[in-house]
């Protein structure tokens, strides 16, 4: 272990000394970052609601309807509710009462009035609406119902949603197999220098000799794919950072692109011929595995065709934990498929690399 | 130990031991066997027959503990060109199991050794190629091996480098190691080789101390003829005494090993030209060279 671990830092410290290669890669996804909140703002998924005013008209009916307003809100919140009357005769100029509700999480309320139907409104600032609505209408509301809603999103965050949560995945993918291929080239380029028989004719065992550029590669990938993940998240759902599917996802597919990276440049004959191998096969997991384009745009057949992919399998995961879904059924399938890959990958470059130090 | 690639016979029934602070060299043409000798003894390719021990552990059963006690240092620069000598070093000092201050010290002591010391933070990439060849011989020697495998360290290396690098491998074996220094510069190993073996189309053709292979060429002189020569008639052509014999005889050149050649020239060389037209004629006393040319049949540059 202490071998490998000595060959994997080593490909660290020399990949140091490359800060335009770490330069270009930082740069990817802090520049995503920029262009999301350039595009859409701040997502405020998990803002806490401050406390809101409601008005009603007091009238002598509506005093009642407040009575039973409270009574609903305690009821249906779930949790007990910061509900506080103030005094009728503060600001507006009517004689309503004041209350302040303190929640957590955006409300439903329905207002019914004895001539209409309910009346839905929607959100954060439904209360001020709602009160609104109550102080302004000349008839006297005597029912109110009141239950936990989604949050009203902005319309920036819908589409940020959206966006990051279906288009982004299949990006960031692309852009650790691109990482990984980057940092492969050291890997493929010591196979062509003497300095791999100066290593075999130490006393290294050759596990460490194979594992060491395993671990860097899938190091460096995961790290990568986390980062580009994070920054993800925070357009969607930054939860979904705390689900075991993710980073297992995560794993799985950082496993694959190692296998795949090593496999290839074992197989090549010279550093150049990895390249182009690893190029090729790159752009087409990206074309057929949904890097560009969300796979939900996909025909069905091909569509049914990339979940069986690494990165299509893995793509389709993440973007059912950033809307969300991270319970699903399905979310174990595409985990299982990924680590299915990495399995078969990991182990045909062990295999390819044991083949080619025996020879 | 013997080796076949195929149909090719690399190796064939090679056997020689080399003795603790003794520099053995193995002398050789280019295809000689001397890298594949060197590559087997490292454990980088496996013997197709024989054994092969390396201060007392087989370097088949116990391939771990036999390498530890071996240093490599490749003909080709095996080095990390993008990193410094220091780091170099303290990678493949990590690799041998060193650590800590003493890897340090050790580091210090070789850089010192090599007389790099003042350049241990330049990347190898930017050193002179004489650096580079003596950062690639200290990487070798970080753990202080029993057995140091040379191949052909100072090809391509001017004078001075090559007198430098002579010195360090002096130094090693004075320093207890047992030296396998193969090479195809006769001048080196009468310089620094202790005992020497001469290897061709994978045999040892002979081996022993410098004056123990000069004693075997006998006193002999090496004639070489080259010109136009009728190969058929050549050979009769100059009357050869007991004990002398032709070593080589082809269209262009004819190689004759001679008693008192010295004396006959003229009668030789009007010989000589019965037999053909001569264009050059070189004549070599008792060296390793004549020796080498006698065994093999051709120069060692060939």
């Amino acid at each position: 272990m202490t071998e490998t671990w000595v060959i994997t830092s080593h490909y660290f410290q020399r990949m140091a000394r490359k800060p335009f290669l770490i330069v270009f890669l930082l740069a990817i996804p802090f520049t995503l970052l920029l262009a999301e909140f350039a595009a859409f703002g701040r997502t405020e998924v998990k803002k806490t609601i401050t406390p809101q005013a409601i008005w009603f008209r007091s009238d002598g009916i509506a005093s009642p309807v407040a009575d039973r307003f409270v009574s609903c809100l305690a009821g249906q919140s779930g949790r007990p509710l910061q509900i506080e009357e103030v005094s009728r005769d503060v600001n507006p100029p009517r004689d309503v009462p004041f209350i302040t509700v303190a929640a957590r999480s955006p409300l439903r309320l329905s207002l019914q009035g004895p001539n209409s139907g309910p009346a839905f409104l929607l959100a954060k600032s439904v209360m001020k609406i709602c009160a609104a609505r109550a102080s302004q209408s000349s008839v006297p509301i005597y029912a109110v119902n009141l239950q936990r809603a989604a949050p009203e999103p902005r319309a920036g965050a819908l589409k940020s949603r959206a966006f990051f949560a279906r288009f982004f995945p299949g990006l960031a993918l692309f852009g650790a197999l691109f990482l990984c291929q980057s940092m492969a080239s050291l890997v493929w380029r010591d196979q062509e220098l003497t300095v791999q028989q100066r290593l075999l004719t130490m006393p290294v065992r050759p596990s460490a000799l194979v594992f060491g550029p395993v671990l860097f590669l899938t190091s460096g990938a995961l790290l990568a794919l986390l980062l580009l993940l994070a920054v993800c998240a925070f357009g969607t759902n930054p939860s979904a950072l705390l689900f075991p599917s993710l980073w297992a996802i995560a794993i799985g597919f950082a496993l694959c692109s190692a296998g795949l990276q090593l496999s290839l440049g074992f197989l090549a004959r010279s550093q150049r011929a990895a390249q182009a191998m690893s190029a090729s096969s790159n752009m087409m997991l990206a074309f057929f595995g949904g890097g560009f384009v969300p796979l939900s745009l996909y025909p069905p057949l091909l569509r049914n065709a990339a979940y069986g992919l690494p990165n299509g399998a893995a793509q389709a995961g993440i973007t059912q934990l950033f809307e969300g879904e991270g319970h699903s059924p399905a979310l174990l399938w595409r985990v299982s498929t990924v680590f299915l890959w990495a399995a078969v990958l990991v182990c045909t470059a062990i295999a390819l690399q044991g083949r080619r130090l025996r020879s | 130990m013997v080796k076949r690639f195929g149909a090719v016979q690399a190796l064939e029934s090679l056997s020689l031991a080399v003795k603790k602070g003794e520099i053995y060299g193995l002398l050789g043409p280019n295809g000689a066997g001397k890298s594949t000798t060197i590559n087997l003894i490292c454990g980088l390719l496996k013997p197709t027959s024989g054994s092969i021990t390396v201060a007392g552990f087989d370097i088949l059963k116990n391939a771990i503990r036999a390498k530890g006690s071996i240093g490599v240092v490749p003909q080709e620069l095996a080095l990390y060109t993008e990193l410094n000598s220091r780091q170099n070093l303290k990678f493949f000092g990590r690799l041998y199991g060193l650590g800590g201050s003493f890897l340090e010290a050790r580091i210090n002591d070789l850089l010192a050794m090599v007389h790099l010391d003042g350049r241990d933070t330049a990347p190898v990439g930017t050193l002179s190629g004489g650096m580079q060849r003596r950062l690639n011989i200290a990487a070798a020697l970080l753990h202080r091996p029993a057995v140091v495998l040379m191949d052909e360290p100072t090809v391509g290396l001017d004078p001075q480098n090559r007198a430098n690098i002579l010195d360090i491998v002096e130094a090693i074996a004075a320093d207890g190691a047992a030296v396998l220094y193969s090479t195809h510069y006769m001048d080196e190993v009468e310089q620094i080789c202790h005992r020497i073996g001469i290897i061709d189309h994978g045999k040892l053709l002979v081996e022993g101390s410098l004056d123990e292979l000069r004693s075997q060429a006998g006193g002999k002189e090496i004639l070489t003829l080259r010109g136009t020569f009728h190969t058929t008639s050549a050979a009769e052509a100059f009357e050869l005494r007991q004990g002398e014999s032709v070593v080589k005889c082809s269209a262009e050149e004819i190689v004759l090993n001679l008693i008192g050649a010295e004396g006959r020239l003229p009668s030789l060389l009007a010989a000589a030209a019965r037999a053909g037209e001569v264009r050059e004629v070189s004549m070599n006393r008792q060296t390793l060279e004549s020796l080498f040319i006698q065994l093999t049949g051709r120069e060692l540059r060939e």
